[in-house]
């Protein structure tokens, strides 16, 4: 087991940010975390609080953190400035695996496309064809969808209201994709049920498959234990990314999760 | 064959390492995951009467030589607690000694209660008198007024059968009278040192205190020798056994902190340094060290240094 023995925050200035869709914002910084692509950094608004995301580009000397607005510590993030310094900790976690497959296919939902495109990027240099499949409730909630073009993945698009793309779920392009071509790895990010049906697609079509568990997180680094699955893992550490095989085995996968007190939500 | 188990309150560890409150402890299946890597017996986080919510983060960091943190004791409330350690405890494969805590002296009482009326109950219970995120009305944890913490201790002993280990602070000048006036009040254990402080420390380009609650308590390597010094003064002025936790990273420290008078060794902040392996590295380490000096049995070597 080997950790960084230092984990107090390092400071980071805001380099850049942009509107990447409705609610959604990516953070530039320079520098790097040496991450891989599916680990997480914690991020920390100084005075406010702490969260954990995950990572959507780590290379050339630039830290990309794509982030939805989604409650108060997110949004005091949305209201700093270029300039203006947060701290950084990390890269944490065990990410996606990139090692030369053939054929890869990427399916992100909503905000949990975040860390896909540098997965993505990574399998590409590794000589493997990439599809990404990135679907949203809406057109102006899809995110990375341009950039994942120029970088020459094949984008396939699905929205819950037919404002683009296929109308549907992206499980619904994943299964037309399935009976047209062969897939030799599926990673997935996004809503556990969502993920958790395509774990369960990738088991009956004998495709190895890996998805992102996202637990309450404190610590980030293995100590606090807020993170555990059912099966007593923690996932800032075992994961986030498992094989979609040992997340099946989870009681907890795509039914509920833990609060920051440690009690149970449904998802 | 060196014998690595050992007795305590009643219960018999297989090693003499127990997992501290607050790390890892957050349900009966994260308990399991500790035991199959090799650990002796469990301690619950701090469990409340009531949800308590905990502080924002940052909650803690570490560095090569210390850890700070400052969760403030976040935990779903007693009712949660009884259901999570319903599913452990009938099934366990180690002892659970069961960690609670209260702001006021009541609020002991109650959680008492509630797990006495447990159909299965932990091995035993260790009252937090001496977390420094939590203080009576004068300002100060319990564990720092010798008759306060002798107060919580007869309140607690009173409502349960369940062996008692009170959980004292290093950040007093008389632990060993602490210790004395809370035997006297019916402890069956010792648990010493909770972590050191309240410290501070700030992040320069940020100007901010690192810890979202600004302070925090100190544990891992850099506290050990207040650790073993805490636990060698109890070890003299009381006849139960000890709980000896601070600092320990390695199946050496364990030893020493025994030898100073712990019977039982409780780790956390190891965990951080060694990751989930330190139990099986650890016990490996402490049992080739009593085979070479040719020690049979563990609970030998319980306060050895006052037998020289």
């Amino acid at each position: 087991m080997i950790h960084k023995l230092n984990t107090e925050p390092q400071a980071f200035a805001i380099h850049d940010m942009w509107e990447e869709a409705k609610n959604i914002r990516t953070f530039s910084f320079k520098g790097t975390l040496n991450a891989k692509p599916g680990q997480f950094c914690m991020l920390w608004i100084p005075g406010v609080d702490e969260k954990p995301f995950s990572i959507a580009r780590d290379y050339d000397g630039e830290i990309w953190l794509t982030i939805c607005n989604v409650g108060p510590a997110t949004n005091e993030l949305f209201k700093m400035k270029k300039g203006d310094k947060v701290g950084l900790r990390g890269a944490f976690g065990h990410g996606f695996s990139t090692v030369n497959q053939k054929n890869v296919v990427l399916v992100g939902g909503g905000y949990g496309t975040a860390p896909l495109h540098y997965t993505g990027k990574k399998h590409l240099e590794n000589g493997s064809t990439v599809t990404m499949i990135i679907g949203a409730r809406s057109a102006d909630l899809l995110m990375h969808e341009k950039w994942s073009e120029e970088a020459g993945f094949q984008v396939l698009v699905a929205t819950n209201d037919g404002s683009k793309g296929t109308k549907g779920f992206t499980t619904h392009v994943l299964a037309d994709l399935l009976e047209q071509e062969k897939i030799d790895l599926i990673q997935t990010c996004g809503p556990e049920v969502m993920m958790k049906a395509i774990a369960q697609m990738s088991m009956e079509k004998g495709i190895d498959c890996e998805v992102s568990i996202e637990r309450y997180m404190k610590c980030g680094f293995g100590i606090c234990g807020q993170c555990v699955t059912e099966s007593g893992e923690k996932m800032c550490q075992t994961g986030p990314v498992v094989t979609a095989k040992k997340a099946l085995t989870y009681p907890d996968f795509g039914i509920f999760h833990r609060g920051s007190e440690g009690q149970k939500k449904m998802w | 064959m060196t014998n690595l188990s050992i007795k305590c309150c009643g219960s018999t560890f297989v090693n003499p390492f127990v997992l501290a409150s607050g790390i890892l402890g957050v349900t009966g299946k994260s308990f399991e995951y500790s035991v199959e890597k090799g650990v002796g017996g469990i301690t619950t986080k701090s469990l409340w009467r009531n949800p308590h919510p905990g502080h924002k983060n940052p909650t803690m960091f570490g560095t090569p030589e210390y850890f700070m943190n400052a969760v403030g004791l976040s935990d779903a409330g007693i009712t949660k607690a009884v259901e999570e350690l319903g599913n452990y405890l009938p099934n366990r494969k180690a002892p659970l000694i069961a960690n609670i805590v209260g702001g006021k002296k009541e609020e002991f009482r109650d959680i008492a209660q509630a797990i006495e009326e447990m159909p299965v109950k932990p091995d035993m219970l260790e009252v937090n008198i001496s977390c420094p995120n939590v203080e009576d009305e004068f300002g100060k944890p319990f564990a720092c007024d010798l008759v306060s913490a002798a107060e919580v201790t007869a309140i607690v002993k009173k409502e349960t059968q369940i062996p008692i280990s009170i959980k004292l602070s290093p950040n007093v000048d008389n632990i060993g009278q602490i210790a004395k006036a809370c035997e006297e009040a019916g402890a069956n254990a010792i648990t010493a040192i909770n972590t050191v402080g309240p410290g501070m420390r700030w992040n320069i380009d940020l100007r901010t205190p690192i810890l979202k609650n600004t302070v925090g308590g100190i544990s891992g390597p850099a506290i050990f020798p207040i650790a073993v010094k805490a636990v060698y003064d109890i070890y003299k002025s009381v006849d139960i056994p000890i709980i000896a936790t601070g600092g320990v990273n390695s199946g050496r420290d364990a030893l020493e902190i025994m030898m100073a008078g712990g019977t039982l060794v409780g780790v956390g902040t190891a965990i951080y340094y060694h990751g989930d392996d330190f139990w099986k590295k650890a016990t490996q380490e402490m049992s080739d060290w009593l085979t070479e000096e040719g020690i049979d049995d563990v609970s030998d070597i319980v306060g050895l240094f006052h037998r020289l």
